[in-house]
């Protein structure tokens, strides 16, 4: 298990991290999400010891992470970040190897994940001479080649079309049910939504929301009404929050205890109700909720 | 797996990486053929006098051609002689620079413009000598006794210093070789710069870091291409061997000039290049982009540079003031102390006290240089000052 533990860090008097804190278990998907800048780059960086923090901690275990702990690491940092000139297949051995794998088996891991991610024709090309989504392929093959414990992914899913964001997410499903723990960030909310059971927020380096997705989701006092009114997105005037989407779709926040009935008759005086739905709030609901837009 | 297994790991590519590369591998064949050119280039100009070029028009005395011939061997050179019908045909190459003088009637002598003395004493000689013998034959002596007669006194010569036929091409050797250590210092000093820039530049760093250290990075890139550095050095003096093999320089081994100096360089690389190498890893590690690598780059040039034209003057007199001083410099101390020590101007005591002062400076080197180059690696977007990355690695 790896856990944060309330870390600070400045930078001059910039406030990077200020009491970030999470737990990821093995066999569990972490979505670590927040805005530009929130601190989850520095966090990460934390977890492979590449910055050193002022003042918390980092375990694997319950024991402070040791150079042997980060060898069974893996890491795919949002810069992404390859030798161009070398040979795919090449490069990923070396990283395996690197991870403290034997020669035989950083060949046969490398072989096996290449295939796995489909660009094991492209074994032999330089990595310059791929196409952006198969050097991403590459780099997510130099993370998982030595088959890590933990897989800390910075941004995984930018910049992957469709088909691949659907491959990504079946690969960290199957490394989960066999017991790997992962943590990742994305902006793309309704991905977390779909892909991770745990999430974390973090929010001006400090986490303000962390737990089990559909505990947090029931555990809210608030709820979502979403209600199609004469085949338009319909929303009360007797009060709650009004969010529109990135697709420019409004919906209304409001208290657990809202007083439902009234709300259809109100919709229902307004025209003919198409649906009309009363639930918890959706991942990005708890977002906005937790980061205060 | 201990971390000096991984620093191997990152040895070899650095090794394998480069050593693979089209350009190294052509510039490092050019190299070699044009050091192997030499030797062919330098005896082209060694092995061939130049014939003393001599015309012959009008009267010509009896056996004028034996006397220059014989007055020829006898200073052990060689003679060219060309007949004229006419003194104008003789003068009109006399002009072109196709003879050097022409001996008229066996009586004058004509040059173009201006007289050589040499030129003039040997056809003055073969001239008299082939009349005294006519006279001595008119007078009836034996040829013994002409023999005799013809016989030049033997003079001893002796000079006060006893000049040493090896000092030229040591001094040119030494000289070579000094240049030699002042390229691939600064070359293979310069990878490591841009191998910094480009893992940088690259972003592969971060993954770097996620596994390694960045001593261990740093360690293995010095290594890496130290190495070949030397391989480069081995392919050098292997092109030099072949190339000494074709130069002969009577009294002179320039074979076992050429092995004292190569030992030399081998060991002067090996320091000079480690003292310059964690100088040029810590300067490449504050720029992001190769574009701003120029700028830094400079730094090292400027340090070195003096030393390029000390060695010029060392290569005339070792033991010149600024050449001792320099020699104890340490980042001068590469390609100078080689220079004394090849010109016998370094006493023992001298060398070790500048290995000494040297091996101090890459302590120092490394020490102030990794942590630089620790505490900018991942900071990316301009330069980093080098106070704010020696700072900004733990104190």
């Amino acid at each position: 298990m790896l856990s944060v533990r309330d870390l600070h860090k400045r930078y001059g008097d910039v406030v990077a991290l200020d009491g970030a804190a999470f737990v990821v278990s093995p066999g569990r998907i972490l979505g670590f999400l927040g805005p530009n800048g929130s601190g989850k780059t520095t966090t990460m960086r934390v977890v492979f010891g590449l910055v050193d923090p002022d003042a918390g901690d980092v375990t694997w275990a319950e024991h402070a992470i040791t150079d042997a702990d980060r060898r069974r690491f893996g890491y795919m940092p949002e810069e992404r970040g390859l030798y161009p000139k070398m040979a795919v297949r090449e490069q990923v051995v070396h990283f395996g190897r690197l991870s403290g794998m034997g020669s035989q088996d950083a060949v046969a891991a490398t072989d096996r994940w290449l295939g796995l991610l489909g660009i094991d024709d492209r074994a032999e090309s330089k990595v310059e001479d791929l196409s952006h989504g198969n050097q991403q392929r590459v780099q997510l093959a130099a993370a998982l080649v030595h088959d890590p414990v933990l897989l800390v992914l910075d941004e995984p899913f930018a910049g992957l079309d469709p088909l691949g964001v659907d491959a990504l997410s079946t690969t960290l499903q199957d490394l989960a049910n066999k017991g790997t723990a992962i943590v990742f960030s994305s902006h793309q909310l309704d991905l977390v939504e779909d892909v991770s059971q745990d999430v974390a927020i973090i929010n001006r380096g400090r986490v303000v929301l962390s737990g089990v997705l559909d505990d947090l989701k029931a555990a809210s006092t608030t709820r979502r009404l979403d209600i199609v009114v004469n085949g338009d997105r319909w929303v009360p005037d007797s009060g709650g929050r009004v969010v529109t989407d990135d697709r420019g779709r409004r919906h209304t926040l409001v208290d657990s205890d809202a007083p439902v009935g009234d709300i259809l008759a109100e919709a229902s005086s307004a025209g003919h109700v198409d649906s009309f739905s009363f639930e918890p709030p959706s991942l990005s609901d708890l977002f906005r909720e937790a980061v205060g837009i | 797996m201990n971390r000096w297994t991984q620093t191997m790991l990152l040895t070899k590519r650095e090794f394998v990486t480069r050593a693979k590369s089209k350009v190294f591998l052509v510039t490092m064949g050019v190299i070699a053929l044009f050091i192997i050119a030499i030797g062919p280039v330098v005896s082209l100009f060694a092995d061939d006098p130049e014939p003393i070029r001599i015309g012959i028009v009008g009267v010509e005395p009896a056996g004028i051609e034996e006397g220059l011939a014989a007055r020829a061997a006898l200073s052990e050179q060689q003679v060219e002689i060309t007949r004229y019908d006419s003194l104008a045909a003789a003068e009109a190459d006399l002009e072109q620079g196709t003879v050097e003088a022409l001996l008229v009637d066996g009586t004058s002598i004509v040059f173009n413009e201006d007289e050589s003395l040499v030129v003039l004493q040997f056809i003055t000689d073969s001239v008299n000598t082939r009349a005294r013998i006519a006279l001595m034959e008119n007078l009836g002596l034996t040829p013994a006794e002409m023999q005799q007669l013809n016989e030049p006194a033997e003079l001893s010569v002796r000079t006060l210093v006893v000049a040493d036929p090896e000092e030229r091409p040591r001094r040119v050797a030494a000289f070579v070789g000094a240049l030699v250590l002042f390229g691939t210092i600064l070359t293979f000093g310069q990878f490591v710069a841009m191998g910094t820039v480009e893992e940088k530049q690259n972003r592969v760093v971060e993954i770097l870091l996620s596994r390694v250290k960045a001593s261990q990075v740093l360690v293995g890139k010095v290594l890496g291409i130290g190495a070949l550095g030397l391989v480069q050095l081995l392919v050098i003096a292997a092109a030099a061997l072949v190339a000494v093999n074709i130069i002969d320089i009577e009294g002179v081994s320039l074979g076992s000039i050429g092995a004292e100096i190569v030992a030399g360089i081998f060991f002067w690389f090996l320091l000079g290049y480690t003292l310059y190498a964690f100088m040029y890893a810590a300067l490449g590690a504050t720029v992001s982009r190769q574009e701003d690598l120029q700028g830094v780059l400079v730094l090292p040039f400027i340090l070195l540079g003096p030393a390029f034209f000390i060695a010029q003057l060392a290569a005339a007199d070792p033991d010149l003031a600024i050449v001792r001083f320099g020699s104890f410099f340490p980042p001068w101390t590469p390609m100078l102390m080689p220079m004394r020590t090849a010109l016998g101007s370094a006493q023992p005591w001298e060398v070790a006290l500048s290995i000494a002062l040297v091996v101090g400076g890459i302590v120092l080197l490394v020490w102030v240089g990794s942590r630089v180059y620790t505490g900018a690696l991942l900071r990316t977007g301009g330069t980093v000052k080098l106070r704010d990355a020696w700072r900004s690695t733990g104190a």
